[in-house]
C-alpha cells in the first residue's frame, strides 16, 4: 500500500522534476530532526515526507560536513538548516537539531532513508496519545541464529532496564520520537548517546513504547564496511557508557539486581 | 624370525609399543594388591591413581611408537586391559587421563541426594588426584552419600547453603591439582563426557568451557541469561566464544587460572569469565558440548523470565562489567569514533555522574 502511494507520486511527477518545496509551520507541533552529511540523493524527499506527518511540522535539517551540496538542497526545499562545516559525528546531529526544536513532539529519522510520511505518523501519534519516548519495534535480523552484536547490546539494555517486552527496540534506531517532556528531562545533549538517554529516560519513569515498524536495515545497506564496523564497535561502547551510567546511578555493582544470599565471605574461612 | 623385544609387538616389520604389555609389567612390579584393596572387584582411587602416573609416562614415552591411528582411548584402553588381566579385575569400567598433569573435581550440593551418588559412580571410573564435594545446606542424606562413597571424596559440609556457586569457590580454593574440572551436584554426567574437558585442560587451555551456544534456539528466542553471557563475550573481544560462559557446567580451570583469577571470583561466575579473558588466560570451548540445558532440576526459581535466578545472573553480569568499566574505562574501549561531544556546549561525559538533566 505504501509502495502504491511512492509509486504513484513517483509517476505524478514529471520525469526529472523534484519535490515541491515545504513550509515550516510557524508555531510547529512536531518537529522533524534530520541529521545529513552527504545525501544530497535522499535529502529533498526525505524533507518531503517529513513534512507531511502533521499540519503544524518544521523540519529541521542539521547539515554537518556536507560537501554535495546537501545543506543546499535542504535549504532550498524550505527546511531549517543548521549548518556545520565538519561532521560531527554519531547522533550528535540528533542532539543539535534538538536544540533548535520548537514542538512538543520530536521525531528523529535519517537523511539517507526515505521513509513515506504514513510510516512515520505512528510514531507521532503514539506520543500525542501520551507515551514519552516511541520506538521502532524492527529487531534487527534475529530469526538466525547469528547475533550481531548491536542487537545483541540493545536488547541487553532493555534487559537491564528491566522492559523486557522492547525486545532490541532502540533510541540509536530510527525513526523514533520523544515527547518535550522527555526533552527536557533527558537534557538534548544526552540523544548524542542515544543508549544513555535511554537508559535516563528508563530512570525518569518516562512512558516507552513500541510505535510502529520500519524496516530500516533493509532499507540502509549500502555502508563501506569499515565504517559499518566503526559503528557496530561505537555503539557498543555508547550501550556499555549506558550501562555504566546505570551502575553508578543505583550505587552499587549489582545495580540492585539480586544476590540471594550469597555468602562470598565464607570462601576464605576455608 | 627374531622375537620382538620384550614390551613391544612386531606388526609389518616395525616394533610398536604395546600398551598392554606395558599394563601387565605394572602389576607385576607394583606387587599383588594388599589386602584391602584385594576385596571387591572395584579398585580403590590410590591404586587407580598410580595406574594413572604409570600409564601418564607411558604413554608419554611411547606414544609415537604406537601403531598409526591408535589414539589415547584405544591404548588406555589395552594398558588397563593387561593390568586388569594380570590382577585378575575388571578394569573395563575405569578410563585414563592423556596427561601426567593432576586432575581434580569440585562438586557443589545442596539437596541433591538422588542424583549425588550416581555423579560420585560416574567419577570413580577417572583417576582423579582428589575429588572434593562441598555439601552446604542441606536437609537430606547429601552428607552422608558424599562421606560414604567409595570415591572417598575430601567432603567439606557447611550447615547453611551458602548460596550460588559459592561452593565452586569453596571446592577452588581447596584444590591441589594442576586441573580441577567443576560439576553442580543436581545432574550426573557420565564419566565418558566429561573427558573432553579435562583433555582439552592437558592440552594447555586454562579454561575449558562447555559450549552451550549450541544449544540454543534463534536468537529471537533466546532467554535473557544467554543474551547477557553473550553480550559480556562480545564486549570483551571474546564473540567467538558466543554464549558460553563460566556460568554453565561443566568446565575445566588450570591451576593457573584459579590462580589468575582468584578463587573467590568463581562465586560471581560471570566475574571470572571476565577475569580470565581480560587477563590473557587461554579460554577454549570443549569440543563436545554437555546438555545441561534439559538436565537442570526445574525449580520456581528458575522459570519464567524474570525469575530470581535470571536477576541473580543478570547482576552478576552487571558486577562483571562493572569491575571491567573500572578498570578499563566506562566504553571498555569501544571508541565514539569522531564524535565531537564538545559542540553540544553542556557537557557529555563519558563516565563523570551526568546531572538527571543530562
Amino acid at each position: 500500500m505504501i509502495q502504491r502511494g511512492n509509486a504513484a507520486r513517483r509517476k505524478s511527477r514529471a520525469a526529472g522534476s523534484r519535490p515541491a518545496p515545504i513550509r515550516n509551520a510557524v508555531q510547529p507541533k512536531v518537529s522533524v530532526v534530520v541529521p545529513a552529511e552527504n545525501e544530497k540523493r535522499t535529502i529533498a524527499r526525505v524533507i518531503e515526507e517529513a513534512r507531511s506527518v502533521h499540519p503544524d511540522t518544521e523540519v529541521i535539517v542539521v547539515a554537518n560536513g556536507s560537501s554535495d551540496g546537501t545543506a543546499s538542497i535542504a535549504s532550498r526545499m524550505g527546511a531549517y538548516v543548521i549548518r556545520y562545516p565538519e561532521p560531527l559525528g554519531h547522533d550528535v546531529g540528533r542532539a543539535i537539531g534538538a536544540m533548535a526544536a520548537g514542538g512538543d513532539i520530536l521525531l528523529f529519522t535519517d537523511a539517507d532513508i526515505v521513509i513515506p510520511a504514513a510510516r512515520l505518523i505512528p510514531f507521532v501519534h503514539a506520543i500525542e496519545q501520551g507515551f514519552d519516548i516511541a520506538l521502532n519495534r524492527y529487531q534487527g535480523a534475529v530469526r538466525k541464529s547469528y547475533v550481531h552484536p548491536t542487537v545483541l547490546a540493545k536488547k541487553a539494555l532493555n534487559l537491564m532496564l528491566s522492559a523486557p517486552e522492547l525486545g532490541a527496540s532502540s533510541l540509536t534506531a530510527v525513526p523514533h520520537a520523544i515527547s518535550r517532556k522527555a526533552l527536557e528531562e533527558i537534557g538534548a545533549a544526552l540523544l548524542a548517546v542515544p543508549p544513555k538517554a535511554q537508559a535516563v529516560a528508563a530512570s525518569l519513569g518516562l512512558r516507552f513504547t513500541q510505535a510502529g515498524y520500519v524496516n530500516v536495515g533493509r532499507m540502509n545497506a549500502r555502508k563501506s564496511s569499515i565504517r559499518h564496523n566503526r559503528v557496530k564497535r561505537l555503539i557498543l561502547g555508547d550501550h556499555l557508557e549506558a550501562m555504566d551510567w546505570w551502575i553508578r546511578q543505583a550505587g552499587n555493582p549489582r545495580a540492585d539486581y539480586p544476590d540471594l544470599g550469597r555468602a562470598r565471605e565464607r570462601v576464605n574461612d576455608v | 624370525m627374531s622375537r620382538a623385544p620384550r614390551g613391544t609387538s612386531r606388526r609389518a616389520g616395525r616394533r610398536y609399543a604395546d600398551p598392554l604389555q606395558a599394563g601387565i609389567r605394572l602389576f607385576r612390579l607394583s606387587g599383588r594388591l594388599s589386602g584391602e584393596e584385594a576385596h571387591g572387584s572395584l579398585l580403590p582411587r590410590t591404586v587407580l591413581r598410580k595406574l594413572q602416573q604409570d600409564w601418564a609416562a607411558w604413554w608419554e614415552r611411547n606414544r609415537r611408537r604406537l601403531p598409526p591411528r591408535t589414539g589415547h582411548p584405544a591404548a588406555s584402553r589395552k594398558y588397563l586391559q593387561g593390568y586388569g588381566a594380570a590382577a585378575g579385575r575388571d578394569t573395563g569400567r575405569y578410563s585414563l587421563f592423556p596427561t601426567g598433569k593432576t586432575v581434580g573435581c569440585v562438586i557443589s550440593v545442596m539437596n541433591e541426594c538422588q542424583s549425588l551418588g550416581r555423579q560420585l559412580d560416574e567419577l570413580e571410573k577417572l583417576p582423579f588426584e582428589e575429588v572434593i564435594v562441598v555439601v552446604n545446606g542441606s536437609s537430606d542424606d547429601s552428607y552422608d552419600i558424599a562421606r560414604r562413597h567409595p570415591v572417598r571424596a575430601d567432603v567439606v559440609h557447611f550447615e547453611e547453603p551458602l548460596g550460588y556457586d559459592v561452593g565452586r569457590a569453596v571446592g577452588a580454593r581447596l584444590s591441589r591439582s594442576d586441573v580441577v574440572l567443576f560439576l553442580d551436584g543436581d545432574m550426573c554426567i557420565p564419566a565418558p563426557q566429561l573427558l573432553p574437558f579435562i583433555e582439552a585442560a592437558a592440552r594447555g587451555a586454562d579454561v575449558v568451557l562447555n559450549p552451550v551456544s549450541r544449544l540454543l534456539p534463534a536468537f529471537s528466542q533466546r532467554d535473557a541469561v544467554s543474551c547477557f553471557k553473550q553480550f559480556l563475550n562480545v564486549c570483551l573481544e571474546r564473540s567467538d566464544l558466543e554464549a558460553d560462559s563460566l556460568t554453565a557446567v561443566p568446565h575445566a580451570l588450570s591451576r593457573r587460572a584459579i590462580r589468575t583469577i582468584g578463587a573467590s571470583a568463581l562465586a560471581v561466575p560471570p566475574l571470572a569469565q571476565a577475569r580470565a579473558i581480560r587477563c590473557g588466560l587461554k579460554i577454549v570451548s570443549s569440543p563436545r558440548v554437555v546438555n545441561v540445558l534439559k538436565a537442570n532440576r526445574i525449580r520456581t526459581c528458575n522459570v519464567g523470565s524474570g525469575n530470581p535466578v535470571e536477576r541473580l545472573i543478570i547482576g552478576d553480569h552487571l558486577e562483571a562489567l562493572h569491575e571491567m568499566m573500572e578498570k578499563y574505562g566506562p566504553r571498555l574501549g569501544f571508541a565514539d569514533f569522531g564524535r565531537k561531544r564538545h559542540v553540544l556546549g553542556r557537557p557529555v561525559r563519558t563516565g563523570a555522574q551526568d546531572a538527571s538533566s543530562g
